[in-house]
């Protein structure tokens, strides 16, 4: 027979357990995710302050969900970092993407051409930053534009996109 | 989404040519090889109703064994299959039965095309086609289902081969001369030609519509009344032009349509204001055409003065009229031709008056209006009559004044008052040769604008507000290297010209003085003689381009600098050609189309840049692609480039982003040196309002030009360097003495003021042979 007093410490005891469990369970939980569901990093590419290279940066994004047309909606969300600025203009969304023979078509909604502020640099960046995220996809080593559906001679004037576009070191700037 | 489905053939015949022919090209549509794309320059092309692919095509990508036939005949073999085909005819053998092709195998542009049902029967391979994409699959059908090849298979209803029946069977073709069936040789080209565009114009005070074309047509013009209208049909030509209404200049076309007709022809229909001759002319540059209209004349009354004058008025749409006026006699008469005009309707009114009787006007030839005045009495005349330029008033109404003591005085082209050219001279100074030129008052910022004329060669100088008190010259300077002669009128009552003839193509180039009263302008021959220069202002109609924060539209800024660029260029001597000349949508495709058919020696297309996102930049950038066989070091394309973006740094400083390679459509598919101007960041506040600038815009355009000149010039070393430098190159003492000071050189030769024959009128020059009748 346990005297008061010792049953009074048992039952802290527990509670101090519990709690405690409770806060390495909090802080566990994310490891257990990670096991259980992966992040991988994905590069994603904006403009530099000038406009005249693409630079890289990285997200972490739940394996699960890296597919193409995901990692370009976060492309669209834009940059983390103020040095950076967003390609693709406000409201433009991938409607899909399919892969066949190492080309992806990957079909905009028509924002990305009438929200676009126009001109051959803005055009460069938003046309490679998709190209450039896209193949880091290992299937994808090229990439065709298509907005609603439909075959484009051009985004916005200057590039040709009536065909596959292949990445383009000239664009890309390593940070 | 995109993926392709398998469809029964008919269907999937159907489909992609109602595509093909809602495309502007078969260009368009890409095809694929067991999900590889194809690089070829066209792998499908339509071949009677159906698809034709490449013979190369077929060899290189489905495995296809090709063996020479005889005559224009081959085998084609895959596995235990074989074809035995003919260009020319759609009877064929396949698997050692006759059967009837599709359509008949082609020879075109250097390749024999083939029906694809054939290659896609012989190969069994399966047609995939996916109509968003545009893209047309072939794919083996290893998928486990193999296709039997039993001759039920090729039935009508499911094959794409009809069995012939033998009577039906085409007798085999008569074999051609024993030789090499030559493949490569292209056959007779039966691509139609394409219209990129109708052009409306002044030239010399007339209207003129200039179509621009691929290639030469046959146009077949005819006026038609109620409503009055000019048709102009191209036989075999296809539309590409970015529009199909075009609005007119007001005064004599209302408007321009153009459609294509059943035949496979273009309309052009020019809705006139009235009755309109006119004349189909070539033109220089591209091998389009040129149709001038008449100016329209329509009479504004007659109207007898004190001492025997008589006025008599007529309205015209345009000026000035040229004319030629003569006696005839028994009855006696003086007729006054007029010509390049078109009249409303004929009168004849019987008159009161002193000196004359009667008048009629009548269109005496399609493009002369005839007025006969009866004299009663007879008058003294110059024989063979004169000749002259007649000015409408401000109003548009041209006025002869029948005066028995002065003869026949046309409406003069001065304003009174005004702006008064002093003097007009030519001077020679270390070789380069000079025009010296003084007004009264300053000249507009614009003055003098040039053009340049051909046959013979000579460069008109206008200048806007400016007279003369009476005509000058000819002024033929002796021993002169390039100048033949210097002549000086009034173009308009408003506009003062001087007329420079030369021996050959020429170039100048103006220095004006401080105060704009003075200007020299040398005149040397041209370093871009028989060159065609493309300038393609960016954007256009529909397509605005990039938007500065102040709201400025990058099109119309394009636009202005490439107009520039053009005059400046025509000014040295070049024959150019504008994909725009106005604020019209035309595709990127039609651009460098435009450029490749003309045959053009350079092009150049003028942007503004923008990054978007609410970012700018800064600079001015000029990018260009190398071509297939240039390494990138030695690029001529890179050349040219750094040239234009050298000259138009040092014109405009704006920060250098360098010369780039990009892949732009309109660098990438023409032919010939081709670059891309970023001339300054249009979302860039400070620089859209320096784009806005007309000064900047023509520092700019003076740039490009330069750049391109620079380039051509450096290309010609056996060119005198003086020459390589510049009409203006020998220009010193003597010509800073001139605009500095305003003293003219010792050694100048004034253009003087032509004796006036027959006539008080101002433009008329000697007396010309009357027609004879």
């Amino acid at each position: 027979m346990l005297t008061k007093a010792a049953q009074r410490l048992a039952v802290l005891l527990l509670l101090g357990a519990i709690a405690l469990l409770g806060v390495m369970g909090e802080r566990w939980q994310p490891a257990v995710d990670s096991v259980l569901n992966p992040r991988v990093a994905v590069q994603l590419y904006f403009a530099d302050s000038d406009a005249l290279y693409l630079v890289p940066e990285v997200r972490w994004m739940p394996a699960r969900d890296v597919d193409p047309v995901s990692v370009l909606v976060e492309l669209g969300r834009g940059p983390a970092s103020p040095e950076l600025a967003p390609t693709i203009p406000r409201g433009a969304r991938p409607r899909s993407v399919t892969v066949r023979g190492g080309v992806a078509w990957v079909d905009y909604t028509a924002e990305l051409r009438e929200r676009h502020s126009g001109g051959s640099t803005g055009e460069i960046l938003t046309v490679y930053s998709i190209v450039s995220t896209l193949v880091q996809f290992p299937e994808i080593e090229a990439v065709q534009i298509l907005l609603e559906g439909q075959p484009v001679e051009t985004l916005v004037g200057h590039l040709d996109l009536s065909r596959p576009l292949t990445p383009d070191s000239r664009f890309l700037k390593e940070p | 989404m995109a993926r392709g489905c398998p469809i029964s053939a008919p269907l999937l015949l159907g489909c992609i040519l109602v595509l093909l022919q809602s495309w502007p090209g078969a260009a368009q549509v890409r095809l694929f090889v067991e999900g590889r794309p194809v690089r070829h320059e066209q792998a499908l092309i339509l071949l009677g109703s159906g698809l034709g692919i490449a013979l190369d095509v077929v060899v290189r990508e489905l495995g296809v064994e090709v063996e020479d036939a005889g005559g224009a005949a081959m085998w084609l073999r895959s596995g235990e299959r074989s074809a035995r085909v003919q260009v020319g005819t759609r009877a064929a053998v396949l698997d050692g039965r006759p059967a009837d092709l599709p359509a008949a195998p082609e020879a075109r542009d250097g390749t024999v095309y083939v029906p694809l049902n054939l290659v896609a029967d012989l190969t069994r391979m399966r047609v995939n086609w996916n109509a968003l994409a545009g893209v047309l699959a072939l794919e083996s059908r290893a998928d486990g289902a193999p296709e039997p090849a039993t001759d039920a298979d090729r039935s009508p209803a499911r094959g794409f081969l009809r069995p012939v029946p033998p009577e039906n069977r085409p007798t085999p073709d008569p074999a051609p001369p024993a030789g090499r069936p030559d493949i490569a040789e292209p056959g007779r080209d039966h691509r139609p030609a394409a219209l990129f565009d109708v052009r409306l114009g002044i030239v010399e005070g007339r209207i003129r519509l200039e179509a621009i074309t691929d290639r030469p047509v046959e146009p077949v013009v005819m006026y038609m009344p109620d409503p009055d209208r000019l048709v102009i049909d191209l036989p075999a030509t296809v539309l590409a032009t970015g529009w199909q209404v075009m609005p007119g200049d007001g005064t004599v076309v209302r408007q321009v349509r153009v459609s294509t007709g059943l035949e496979g022809e273009v309309r052009i229909v020019a809705d006139l204001t009235g009755p309109t001759g006119y004349r189909l002319l070539p033109v220089d540059g591209h091998p389009g055409f040129a149709v001038a209209l008449n100016h329209q004349l329509q009479l504004a009354g007659l109207e007898p003065g004190e001492g025997g004058i008589l006025h008599w008025r007529a309205r015209v749409t345009g000026g000035p009229v040229e004319y030629r006026a003569f006696l005839l006699r028994d009855p006696l008469r003086l007729v006054v031709d007029l010509l390049d005009v078109t009249l409303d309707a004929p009168s004849e009114s019987e008159l009161e008056s002193e000196t004359v009787s009667k008048v009629r006007v009548s269109q005496f030839q399609q493009d002369v209006v005839r007025v006969v005045f009866d004299l009663r009495h007879p008058v003294d005349w110059p024989p063979g009559g004169v000749a002259g330029r007649a000015y409408p008033r401000p109003d548009g109404v041209l006025d002869f004044i029948l005066d028995p003591a002065r003869g026949l005085v046309a409406s003069a082209g001065r304003q009174a008052g005004g702006n008064l050219v002093r003097f007009v001279g030519f001077v020679r100074e270390n070789g380069s040769e000079l025009i010296l030129l003084e007004t009264a008052e300053p000249i507009p910022p614009a003055a003098p604008e040039v053009r340049r004329l051909r046959e013979p060669d000579r460069i008109v100088l206008d200048l806007p507000g400016v007279a003369l008190e009476s005509t000058l010259g000819p002024l033929v300077p002796p021993d002169s290297a390039v100048v033949t002669a210097v002549r000086a009128g009034q173009a308009s009552p408003d506009v003062g010209r001087v007329v420079v003839e030369t021996n050959r193509p020429a170039e100048l180039e103006v220095v004006v003085s401080q105060d704009r009263t003075r200007a020299v302008i040398g005149i040397g021959p041209s370093r871009l003689a028989g060159r065609t220069i493309v300038v393609d202002p960016g954007h256009g109609g529909r397509d605005p381009g990039a938007i500065g924060p102040g709201g400025t539209q990058e099109k119309d800024i394009n636009l202005a600098i490439a107009l520039r660029v053009a005059r400046f260029l025509e000014q040295a001597g070049a024959r150019v050609v504008v994909t725009r000349d106005r604020d019209v949508y035309v595709e990127l495709a039609a651009r460098s189309r435009m450029a490749n058919a003309i045959g053009a020696d350079a092009f150049v297309s003028i942007h503004a840049d923008a990054v978007g996102s609410g970012r700018t930049a800064s600079g001015t950038a000029t990018f260009y692609h190398p071509g297939p066989d240039d390494s990138l070091e030695a690029s001529v394309n890179r050349r040219y480039a750094e040239s234009i973006q050298r000259e138009l740094l040092r014109a405009i400083g704006l920060p250098d982003r360098g010369v780039r390679q990009r892949a732009y459509h309109v660098v990438l598919h023409t032919e010939m040196p081709s670059a891309l101007v970023e001339v300054a960041f249009i979302d860039n506040p400070a620089e859209e309002q320096l784009l806005t600038d007309p000064d900047f815009q023509t520092r700019a355009a003076r740039g490009i030009a330069q750049g391109i000149l620079r380039f051509f010039a450096e290309q010609r070393p056996e060119m005198p360097p003086r020459e390589r430098a510049g009409p203006l190159a020998g220009a010193g003492n003597v010509t800073a003495a001139f605009l500095e000071k305003g003293e003219r050189p010792a050694g100048a030769l004034a253009v003087l003021p032509v004796p006036v024959v027959g006539s008080a009128a101002a433009g008329a020059v000697p007396a010309q042979e009357a027609p004879g009748f």
